[in-house]
């Protein structure tokens, strides 16, 4: 079920909502709550329903016997037990047919061997990516010591399936969530938190509907057709497929933390102005935050992080933006991206160690990291390197035969695209981001607010899923 | 502020908004929704499925129907005309589906004296079994859908109703406001080509080669990864046999066509899409097997003749140029 929907909208969240705040019982509600949740992943799937409740039960389950038991040496076999099952499930729905391809590819090159293994008609889980990493990340804790296991199985799962953060995020952890959960206060009505969570739910749904929408109409066909393009249309889907993956993906984070507060519950900031950013590393400090502390917190740091030496840490530094790449999408071009980030990040770091500064104009520092993250986006994007390389050459003229017309640009689209892509300029570059912006209720903000919902609705019949679905 | 009364003014706003537009869209009606009970030659409409039935009703001596998607509307009606010495009507329409196109020819059954029907089978128009909403939504062409297709049920009506608030349907009732008479009820697409032009070496296109490539690489991705991709549906195959037993037992002759795709398309979609050829190759071995007095299959699948490749003969991956169509035409009629 997507946020963007007239069935969400008028039908599931409006009876949850009424659901939660009619039963006077906590414990109830929260039970609701979690049904509620279920309920939302099933309309998806019936079948892979089972698999999201099966991570939650093996997880409470393990972390429970991590804390109860003494010995170090069971802790770690039953961290081990939920590693391998967590990554096997993921695994194998996520990276097996990319695993199987790419064996096949190898062993067909060196040794001419026909298909070793077969690729399979899997069906990607929506929001495993998300929900194996927030069940995991509970049993780590756990097992670090840095908390306690949970009492009780209904709270754990409700957090895990927490529908405004299911398939798409942010990643919250278990230790801001679960004690909302157990806390009765959270299911009282509060006037102010319900009217701050429909701002933010309105400016997220706009934001995917009126920009990021708009610009996937133009750069899709123009990823698609990537050797036909002109370098003006090669440059037009760079900048407007970084502007539609911040605003769709951003917009959804909006529409989770609007959803949340809906409900009293509230989530951590998951973007601050990516786009403002002076360099790669500040990027990541203000780029889907919950990932990139996620990955610090659960990988960087298992690798060693910076404790053994500067050499080290680069390697750190560049495994975990590798795997983070893969995080994202079962490709070599995800895992270029990761890569590409991780170089930069290193590059970043040697530059600070030695105190140099190279840049010392801001400008320049931001454009040269807004360039650099364009151009990262190109490899997320393109389905493959010969587009990703394709792309490249025309965004940086090398394509012999230069072109500058915009005849793959729908006309039926084009304006709209043009007036998106300006509008998404000026909210990124100049505007205050939604945790920015004062939400106190207020006659003007409550009539922008009305009549944003109203154009949203007025375009919602165009429908399109979040980008971010898909990892 | 109270938060609870800004929420009641943004409701407040939000739902009189929404109400003032769907007034306002039902009272314009620019797509024929909820006030065109019957086909009218004077409605002005934005619904270009209504303005093919009234085009129909414009020329009751037509004699002759085109059936098509927008792969032919570059049909030129004066070289049939010519050639067959009958008033020839064109009722090809961009994305018209087996549903829509059973729905013209039902219309041009009722209100005219139909001797031929040239039909353009395309591959794609058998993949759903369900009318395009603007016929369903739509109570006068409602009327001439096939038994199956349109079936009324609760989500048809559903987004009837939402199309109210839709911002087409505004887009489209300010259009209408402002072009309320624009619409010259022709003979349909292609009636207004030069078909001399089109019939002789002189004609060069209207495209030039730079655009064919572009449009060609813009066409195969709509169409290899959004339409061709999905199976035919086998009700609609059924549906389509019917209706050319009815004609033919009615003795209309039917001229069925099948028209290629441009041949760079071909080879892309058959390197990256073998099934997608495949099941195009047992569709058309299935037309070719269909034993139905009175109606001719032609199948030009894997070409023009005469095709130089050029754009004298394309438009772009999917469309053929007037000079194609009469290239095709040529040995049906």
């Amino acid at each position: 079920m997507l946020f963007n929907s007239y069935v969400f909208i008028f039908v599931f969240l409006p009876i949850t909502l009424l659901g939660y705040y009619l039963i006077k019982n906590p414990r109830a509600q929260l039970f609701f709550l979690f049904l509620s949740s279920v309920v939302f992943y099933a309309y998806w799937s019936t079948k892979y329903v089972f698999l999201l409740l099966f991570t939650v039960i093996l997880d409470f389950y393990l972390a429970k016997k991590i804390f109860n038991t003494k010995e170090l040496k069971i802790k770690k076999r039953l961290l081990i037990v939920s590693l391998v099952t967590n990554f096997s499930v993921l695994g194998f729905f996520k990276y097996y047919n990319f695993f199987a391809g790419t064996l096949n590819e190898v062993l067909d090159v060196l040794t001419g061997a026909s298909t070793v293994l077969p690729t399979l008609a899997l069906v990607l889980p929506i929001g495993i990516s998300f929900y194996t990493f927030q069940s995991l990340s509970y049993v780590i804790d756990v097992y670090r010591g840095t908390s306690t296991a949970h009492a009780r199985l209904l709270s754990f799962a409700s957090y895990v399936t927490l529908f405004p953060h299911q398939i798409s995020g942010p990643l919250v952890r278990h230790n801001q969530i679960v004690p909302q959960l157990e806390d009765s206060k959270t299911y009282n009505f509060t006037a102010d938190n319900f009217w701050r969570g429909c701002a933010f739910f309105i400016l997220g749904l706009s934001k995917k509907i009126l920009i990021a929408d708009l610009l996937a109409l133009i750069v899709s066909p123009l990823v698609t057709n990537m050797s036909s393009a002109s370098n003006t249309e090669a440059v037009l889907a760079m900048l407007g497929y970084t502007m539609q993956l911040y605003f769709d993906f951003s917009g959804y984070s909006d529409m989770a933390v609007g959803l949340g507060l809906m409900m009293n519950i509230q989530f951590p900031q998951n973007f601050n102005s990516p786009y403002k950013a002076r360099s790669i590393t500040e990027f990541w400090q203000r780029w889907h935050i919950t990932l990139s502390s996620w990955l610090k917190d659960y990988l960087y740091v298992s690798l060693g992080g910076n404790r053994f030496g500067k050499l080290l840490t680069y390697r750190n530094l560049l495994i975990t933006m590798a795997i983070g790449g893969m995080w994202h999408g079962a490709n070599w071009t995800f895992f270029a991206w990761g890569l590409f980030h991780g170089i930069i990040l290193c590059t970043e770091r040697f530059f600070k160690d030695r105190n140099w500064n190279l840049l010392n104009n801001n400008t320049v520092k931001w454009m040269f990291t807004f360039l650099l993250v364009n151009l990262g986006w190109i490899f997320f994007r393109a389905p493959d390197f010969s587009t990703a390389f394709l792309w490249l050459q025309k965004v940086f003229l090398l394509n012999g035969d230069l072109t500058w017309d915009v005849l793959s640009l729908p006309e039926r689209h084009k304006d709209r695209f043009f007036i998106a892509l300006a509008l998404s300029v000026l909210l990124a570059f100049f505007s205050k981001n939604t945790w920015e912006i004062n939400l106190k209720p207020s006659r003007v903000t409550a009539l922008v607010l009305g009549l944003l919902f109203a154009v949203c609705l007025m375009y919602m019949g165009d429908e399109s899923p979040f980008l971010y679905f898909q990892f | 502020m109270n938060p609870k009364t800004a929420l009641f003014i943004s409701a407040s706003v939000t739902l009189v908004i929404l109400l003032v537009i769907a007034v306002f869209n039902y009272r314009v009606d620019p797509m024929c929704y909820y006030n065109c009970e019957k086909l009218d030659l004077t409605k002005r409409t934005r619904n270009h499925f209504y303005q093919i039935g009234q085009k129909v009703l414009a020329h009751p001596d037509a004699e002759i129907a085109i059936l098509g998607s927008s792969r032919g509307q570059t049909t030129p009606l004066k070289w049939i005309e010519k050639r067959e010495k009958l008033k020839v009507i064109n009722l090809s329409m961009g994305a018209s589906e087996l549903s829509a196109k059973i729905a013209f020819l039902n219309i041009a059954l009722e209100k005219l004296k139909l001797k031929k029907v040239i039909w353009y089978a395309d591959y794609f128009e058998l993949i759903t079994d369900v009318a395009d909403a603007k016929i369903k939504n739509t109570p006068a062409l409602r009327a001439y859908l096939e038994e199956g297709f349109g079936e009324s049920n609760l989500s048809a009506k559903f987004s009837q109703y939402l199309g109210l608030i839709d911002h087409n349907t505004l887009e489209a009732s300010f259009y209408a406001l402002n072009n309320s008479d624009q619409y010259e009820l022709d003979r349909g697409s292609g009636w207004h080509l030069d078909d001399e032009l089109c019939d002789s070496d002189e004609y060069i296109g209207e495209k030039t080669p730079h655009e064919l490539q572009k449009e060609t690489g813009i066409t195969y991705d709509t169409y290899s990864r959004n339409v061709l991709k999905k199976q035919q549906s086998p009700q609609a195959w059924s549906a389509f046999v019917k209706k050319l037993n009815a004609l033919s037992e009615m003795g209309i002759e039917v001229l069925v066509l099948i028209p290629p795709y441009y041949p760079q398309f071909t080879i892309r979609l058959t390197k990256d899409f073998p099934e997608v050829i495949e099941r195009h190759g047992q569709w058309i071995e299935k037309l070719k097997a269909l034993k139905i007095s009175n109606v001719k299959v032609l199948d030009f699948f894997s070409g023009i003749p005469n095709d130089d490749k050029s754009v004298r003969y394309w438009n772009d991956g999917v469309h053929f140029t007037c000079k194609g169509a009469i290239e095709m035409l040529k040995s049906g009629i």
